[in-house]
């Protein structure tokens, strides 16, 4: 560790460990009760059936994903096609509601005669799940810059640039995202059950909602934990989190010339056929006047959500930067060890964050005071998803020359200056992704939500998964609709602003 | 680049600010103890529960605050909350939708009791003598049968016709670890004895029957004509037949000397400690009335009355003129733990 780091990493691991450690593993304290995995009923055959049945969808999901997101990114962030920022809008759209609509959607679309079992479950959930291959390789391509690429393209066709040149260099992000695919595809019950797919994850929630026995689910939930480091080991010859230098002029952008109509088309199909399934829930909506009812119903509600979704989302990447800060430039003992635990931590169910969060903070006084205001929410989306951030703006924060912190130095430059004067606008293309990613992710979050919202408050993810049941079709569908629309909007402003 | 940042950052914490206290308005359950607010959770679909919440706002001028969950969608939401938050209690109220989640939070020591004077008329079965829960607004298991696929003259009129070798592999249930099918099986070990109900449950699983995710996907997939029939609830059949589907709802075993259908009350608790507790009592006569057993009757939800001589709609079933086989709640939630592990294992699920 450097020298004088002691307190700045105290703090903000300190901060760390209150707002994330502690909500996600309070519930794992359960363990120290007693009773090993044989005291939780565990059956090899039946139990490991799932696991395979679940490791087989999730490997699944994530190679498709992989598959489409990385050359999309492509396209997407470096070329010139026409319309990127629409297409990249419809791609991210289905991150943000929850992926039992989008399930219904596709339902609805595929019939239940071809969906149901392994081919709904892998298509929904690779719409669902694409946006983070997209967003994270997105992140890792604009990191990537002239000077990489100039030398190349001397002498090598665009194509061959793209392929031996950029391609590997956004590979370790493109991978990044893949894991984080994997650990939520590994994780994911809701979508697998409306779909008849057994997995393994449903032993969890039998522990919770049919025995509810805290213990035993927490002791069901472990192999998942362990599962998830199988994709870190094999990812990391792979080159996920691999360091790259880069300098701070902007990316190439590669002509597509005579393609450009094919990959066009390409884009505008997988384009909206992620925004398919939410158009055919949508298309319930007979009359205008139910669509009016919904937005008159949910208006407000939406206003708080997506307020709500975007301090969380501010506050995770915050704490995520001072994080990756501290990991990267200050190194710290363990450092790399903090870092890989990350992924299981992400991998946690939410519903044992959730009520980790209960206990932490449902206490009478100032504590409770903030339980029981919209607060807990910021804190759960802070609890939930900052540990997918670290990884994501460690891996970037790598990629900043430190050559740039010594000739700063030089110039007498407090730590602290060159972390918000230099750091920062280094990386704020990455920290904007990371935002978005955390934003929409948030916006679309139930079972956190659903254990901790103040009465009356809930966000409109979870006011649409109450409703979906036994609601008047066409209210389902003018809720799917407004949702929908709703979520283009930040998504378009944020596309904005990224452009200006 | 910095300061384009930071003006930013707080340009965003300045409009979300306002949204945020705007969404806390109404402050805290903690913040006062006055009958003017009420907190309920309830399992209950939010389209059937809320109209009959709001109503009771517009009535009292009480605050009611609701916490709504749905099984359906396989979240764990309420019980567990519930069970998280005992050292602080949020919630004044619990109403369940069926009585094994109402009497399980009893089981765990949540509830209190409260003897509600607008529940002397609902029959003793329905209700803790302590008045720890309360039954209300029961539905009823029901066979949903597809018309398209199966005629009049061969609809299946028993629960034994899921072990009919006529009808392999053509019908289904909701996974009985949950729900009312959890309570329903429970009640079938309590009324046959272990040997038979675990027989039955075999020759199911040996006929071929399908295990579905919840009574919502039993509807959806016999209104969808993939599966010719099913056992699910009143409510999921009624908003079938609503919703124009080609089904038909049959109660079964309502033969002379058959054994009738199991009811599943919603259930009404006081929570122990609960911080409006005056408020959380006056919540509970409303939700005991005969007024909200007609709300819900008329309801899509179809609810059977427990008060006798609440006017229902026609195509409502008073429960006098219903076979319904009578358990004893209380000692059916205690068992379901027990039969849903044994049916873990005999079915494989």
């Amino acid at each position: 560790m450097r020298a004088g780091a002691g307190w700045p990493t105290g703090l903000v691991l300190g901060i760390y460990g209150g707002a994330v450690l502690l909500p996600v593993l309070l519930p794992f304290s359960t363990l120290l009760t007693a009773d090993s995995p044989t005291g939780a009923g565990w059956k090899l055959s039946q139990h490991g059936a799932l696991m395979a049945h679940s490791l087989g969808l999730a490997a699944t999901v994530t190679l498709a994903t992989l598959g489409l997101g990385l050359p999309l990114a492509l396209l997407l962030y470096r070329t010139t096609l026409p319309l990127r920022a629409l297409w990249l809008g419809a791609l991210l759209v289905p991150l943000l509601v929850p992926p039992y609509i989008l399930g219904v959607g596709v339902l609805h679309l595929l019939t239940p005669r071809l969906a149901i079992g392994f081919v709904g479950t892998v298509v929904t959930m690779t719409i669902w799940l694409l946006p983070l291959v997209l967003l994270f390789t997105g992140a890792g391509l604009r990191l990537i810059t002239r000077s990489h690429e100039e030398s190349a393209l001397f002498d090598t066709p665009p194509l061959g640039v793209l392929r031996h040149v950029t391609l590997p260099m956004a590979l370790p992000h493109a991978l990044t995202g893949a894991l984080f695919v994997f650990v939520l595809a590994v994780g994911e019950f809701g979508v697998p059950s409306l779909f008849q797919y057994r997995v393994y994850p449903g032993l969890i929630f039998a522990q919770f909602a049919a025995f509810y026995d805290f213990h035993k689910a927490v002791v069901t939930a472990l192999p998942l934990l362990v599962v998830v480091l199988l994709p870190v080991l094999v990812a990391q010859p792979l080159g996920a989190g691999r360091e790259q230098e880069s300098a701070a002029d902007r990316p190439a952008v590669f002509e597509l010339k005579a393609v450009t109509g094919a990959c066009l088309v390409l884009v505008a199909v997988l384009g909206i056929g992620a925004l398919l399934p939410l158009l055919r829930v949508a298309m319930g909506v007979r009359r205008p006047a139910a669509l009016l009812d919904a937005l008159h119903s949910v208006g407000f509600q939406a206003f708080g959500t997506f307020a709500v979704a975007l301090l969380g989302a501010l506050a995770a990447v915050l704490l995520a930067f001072l994080a990756a800060w501290v990991l990267v430039r200050l190194r710290p003992p363990g450092s790399r060890a903090f870092l890989f635990l990350q992924l299981p931590l992400f991998a946690v169910p939410s519903v044992l964050v959730g009520l980790g969060l209960v206990t932490l903070w449902n206490r009478p006084g100032a504590m409770g005071g903030v339980y029981t205001s919209v607060l807990i929410l910021v804190l759960g989306y802070v609890a939930r998803f900052t540990p997918l951030l670290v990884p994501l703006v460690a891996a970037s924060y790598r990629q900043l020359p430190g050559e740039l912190d010594e000739a700063a130095q030089l110039d007498a430059a407090t730590r602290w200056q060159i972390l918000w004067h230099i750091h920062t606008p280094l990386l704020r293309s990455v920290l904007g992704a990371a935002g978005l990613l955390v934003f929409v992710l948030a916006v679309g979050e139930v079972p956190v939500s659903m254990l901790v919202a103040p009465p009356g408050r809930a966000p409109l993810a979870v006011r649409f998964f109450t409703l979906i049941t036994n609601a008047p079709a066409e209210q389902v569908a003018a809720l799917s609709l407004i949702t929908t629309l709703l979520a283009l909007l930040p998504v378009s402003a944020w596309l904005a602003l990224e452009r200006h | 680049v910095f300061c384009f940042s930071s003006r930013l950052f707080f340009l965003i914490l300045a409009l979300s600010g306002p949204v945020i206290l705007g969404c806390n308005r109404a402050g805290s359950p903690g913040e006062s103890a006055s009958s003017d607010t009420v907190v309920v959770y309830t399992s209950a679909d939010q389209p059937f529960a809320e109209p009959v919440l709001k109503a009771y706002r517009e009535k009292t001028g009480v605050d009611v605050r609701m916490v709504f969950d749905t099984e359906e969608t396989k979240t764990t939401g309420l019980v567990n909350r519930l069970q998280a938050e005992k050292n602080n209690p949020q919630a004044d109220i619990f109403w369940s939708s069926d009585p094994g989640r109402g009497i399980a939070i009893t089981r765990m020591g949540l509830t209190q009791s409260y003897v509600s004077p607008n529940a002397a008329a609902i029959p003793a079965t329905f209700k803790d003598p302590q008045g720890l829960w309360s039954g209300f607004a029961a539905r009823a298991r029901v066979l949903i049968v597809n018309t398209e696929l199966v005629p009049e003259r061969e609809t299946p009129q028993s629960l034994s016709a899921l072990t009919d070798p006529k009808w392999r592999g053509k019908a289904c249930i909701a996974n009985p670890l949950f729900g009312t099918t959890s309570f329903h099986a429970t009640a079938l070990f309590a009324k046959w004895g272990d040997g038979r109900a675990e027989r039955f449950f075999r020759d199911l699983k040996a006929n071929g029957v399908q295990i579905l995710d919840s009574n919502g996907a039993v509807k959806d997939q016999v209104s969808a004509g993939l599966i010719p029939w099913g056992v699910t609830d009143t409510d999921d059949a009624n908003v079938a037949i609503q919703d124009g589907k080609p089904v038909r709802m049959v109660y079964p075993d309502q033969e002379e000397g058959g054994m009738g259908t199991p009811l599943m009350p919603n259930t009404v608790s006081l929570i122990k400690g609960a911080p409006h507790p005056e408020a959380g009592k006056q919540l509970a006569d409303y939700l005991l009335s005969p007024e909200v057993e007609a709300m819900l009757a008329k309801s899509a939800s179809m609810n059977l009355p427990l008060h006798p001589g609440v006017e229902t709609p026609p195509h409502v079933k008073a429960i006098d003129k219903l076979r319904f086989f009578e358990v004893d709640y209380g000692q059916v939630a205690a068992q379901v733990q027990e039969v849903d592990r044994r049916l873990q294992s005999l079915l494989g699920l």
